[in-house]
């Protein structure tokens, strides 16, 4: 199928990601490319197949509902890019 | 004594025989990496202080095991190289990308934890492929790893700094990950032997995401012994991943000399267009050292296998798509400057931290998981993938194993594949479609074509069939010599 710029730049803000206007020729014919490449499947017959999400089938692996592993919160918030006092910090939210 | 010419297994020996110690052995390819890197580039982060500390460590341990006269595990003293996506505790794990490129994990990844528990010492962290997405580590936010047989031409990938450090003689052992053939790939370019295990058999807690339904970690070594010992090192049920096989795991090591002679079948999808000349041959030969150590080899077709490639671009991209949410600047790895609220933040920064495949593969799973195109694309593939499934499960009701090249060509150039996105895809051609049905292969070196590059060879089994493709690759490996060449031998990288 095609791609036209306005899809890419459609998914793009569903991602969360933007694309540099220069870049956005590129990127649409490229993007093009590999989804021809990906209707390759459209051609076989999956009449009655069921999908395969994970080759193992299992479903709920349950536990016990405890709290085994416990963090130091100083280490956890070291790698926060901001952080105030125990908590991460971010620009605000609300008016 | 030449440390470097021993294989991992032969320097466990010599631990446990006392005529070489952990550190020594440590030191000696501190060495080999600070006199080599600079060509080679295979490696993100080493800091000398933390292994030498590490095997001093590991060494009281093993003085006070053998003091007691009890039996060290097989790789005890060894030094292993670490893929920078699995976390080493208080030690930085970028996954080669600018968005993580200050991430200190707070945690050991339980394959790590495992390493350690066996008494291997941690060397340092590799590079790779941005978030393991690539086929050449070209795709590193931070440096080029070049291939030590040609410092022209790339290491593969995404494994590509594990890879190349164990072909370059800077490490004995590494581990890698393999999602659609970033273990494999980069062995057979390097000239080394990589395992992907079943899924499921080697924990992926601590290991940073990239299409959970595929990854898998597994070994690198010089030969298939290696890769048992270091397999068995790490594998085993682990609660905190719930995919994780709860089962009796058997030794792969203990059953390296056991040659069962299996049936083989070479795959005949994996012969044809696109495969070199160099690479067919290398398998036909194989096939003839097979028959010479009494197996029996057919030909057989498994159909379905055009499909993988394009099912697993669409699954693996749109599993990435959903776990790289996570990466939005706010708990950990890069924040851009001056976002004016929340939303900008969280585009800024994944759009300033992210690199160009990264954001294709995003885009892409996104795409295929889009409302109208989710039945057309991911559904499709995933209906696909039990076909896949399928076609497997037929080939090993006639045969043991399956033969079949590891890479449809020997290592490219530099440069050669970065602007052609499909075209590095295609590089993939003959290992997705393990991961899309989460067998076991391995790949190991079958000879070396008409430039003097490595040629990869692999080997596909049915599900916890390890044990049966690492001894028949010990077999071939006892009849042969590739896996003991060296680059520096054959004019490659001193």
């Amino acid at each position: 199928m095609a791609v036209t710029k306005e899809q890419v730049k459609y998914i793009a803000s569903l991602a969360k990601l933007e694309i540099d206007e220069k870049d956005l020729d590129a990127f649409t014919k490229e993007m093009e490319q590999i989804i021809e490449f990906a209707d390759s499947l459209n051609t076989i017959d999956t009449e009655g197949i069921a999908p395969t999400a994970h080759i193992q089938g299992i479903e709920n692996v349950l536990r016990p509902d405890s709290t085994p592993v416990q963090f130091d919160t100083e280490k956890l918030l070291s790698n926060a890019p901001e952080k105030v006092d125990t908590c991460f910090s971010v620009p605000k939210v609300v008016e | 004594m030449n440390i470097l010419g021993l294989s991992a297994i032969e320097i466990a020996e010599k631990i446990a025989a006392k005529e070489l110690t952990a550190v020594e052995v440590t030191r000696a390819y501190l060495d080999v990496i600070s006199q080599t890197d600079d060509a080679i580039n295979a490696w993100l982060y080493v800091d000398d202080a933390y292994a030498l500390n590490n095997a001093e460590k590991v060494q009281k341990e093993i003085d006070s095991l053998l003091s007691q006269g009890k039996k060290l595990p097989a790789l005890a003293g060894v030094p292993v190289g670490i893929k920078d996506n699995m976390c080493v505790n208080s030690v930085k794990t970028t996954c080669a990308s600018k968005i993580l490129y200050n991430f200190v994990p707070p945690y050991d990844a339980t394959a790590i934890k495992n390493a350690q528990k066996n008494l291997m010492v941690i060397l340092g962290k590799t590079n790779m492929d941005e978030f393991a997405m690539g086929s050449s580590t070209e795709h590193s936010a931070f440096k080029q790893t070049k291939n030590p047989w040609n410092t022209r031409c790339v290491p593969g990938g995404s494994s590509g700094g594990s890879a190349a450090a164990v072909a370059a003689l800077q490490a004995p052992l590494a581990l890698g990950s393999d999602t659609g053939g970033s273990i494999r790939q980069p062995a057979a370019f390097c000239g080394v032997t990589g395992l992907k295990p079943t899924y499921g058999t080697v924990s992926r807690y601590g290991l940073v995401a990239f299409a959970s339904s595929l990854d898998q970690i597994g070994p690198f070594a010089k030969d298939a012994a290696g890769c048992a010992a270091l397999f068995d090192a790490i594998k085993g049920h682990d609660e905190k991943d719930s995919t994780s096989y709860k089962m009796e795991y058997e030794s792969s090591y203990e059953e390296i000399d056991n040659f069962k002679k299996p049936t083989i079948g070479i795959l005949t999808e994996y012969m044809g267009e696109g495969v070199t000349n160099d690479i067919k041959q290398a398998v036909i030969d194989a096939k003839a050292k097979y028959e010479s150590l009494g197996c029996d080899v057919i030909e057989i077709s498994i159909p379905v296998l055009t499909l993988a490639l394009p099912a697993y671009y669409i699954l693996s991209s749109a599993e990435a798509s959903s776990n790289l949410s996570r990466f939005d600047g706010v708990r950990y790895g890069y924040r851009s400057e001056g976002a004016d609220d929340l939303q900008d933040l969280y585009i800024r920064s994944r759009s300033e931290g992210f690199g160009t495949e990264v954001k294709r593969r995003i885009m892409l799973g996104t795409f295929t998981l889009c409302s109208g195109y989710y039945d057309e694309y991911y559904n499709k593939a995933l209906k696909a993938r039990s076909l896949v499934v399928k076609g497997y499960e037929d080939a090993f009701s006639k045969v043991d194993i399956l033969l079949c090249p590891a890479t449809p060509t020997t290592a490219f150039k530099i440069g050669e594949k970065t602007d052609d996105a499909m075209s590095m895809y295609l590089a993939d051609l003959c290992t997705v479609s393990v991961n899309i049905a989460g067998l076991p292969a391995i790949s190991f070196p079958g000879g070396f074509d008409e430039s003097g590059l490595p040629i990869g060879l692999q080997l596909i089994g049915s599900k916890f069939s390890e044990s049966l493709l690492l001894s028949t690759v010990n077999a071939f490996q006892n009849e042969t010599n590739y896996h003991k060449a060296c680059p520096a031998e054959k004019g490659g990288a001193k």
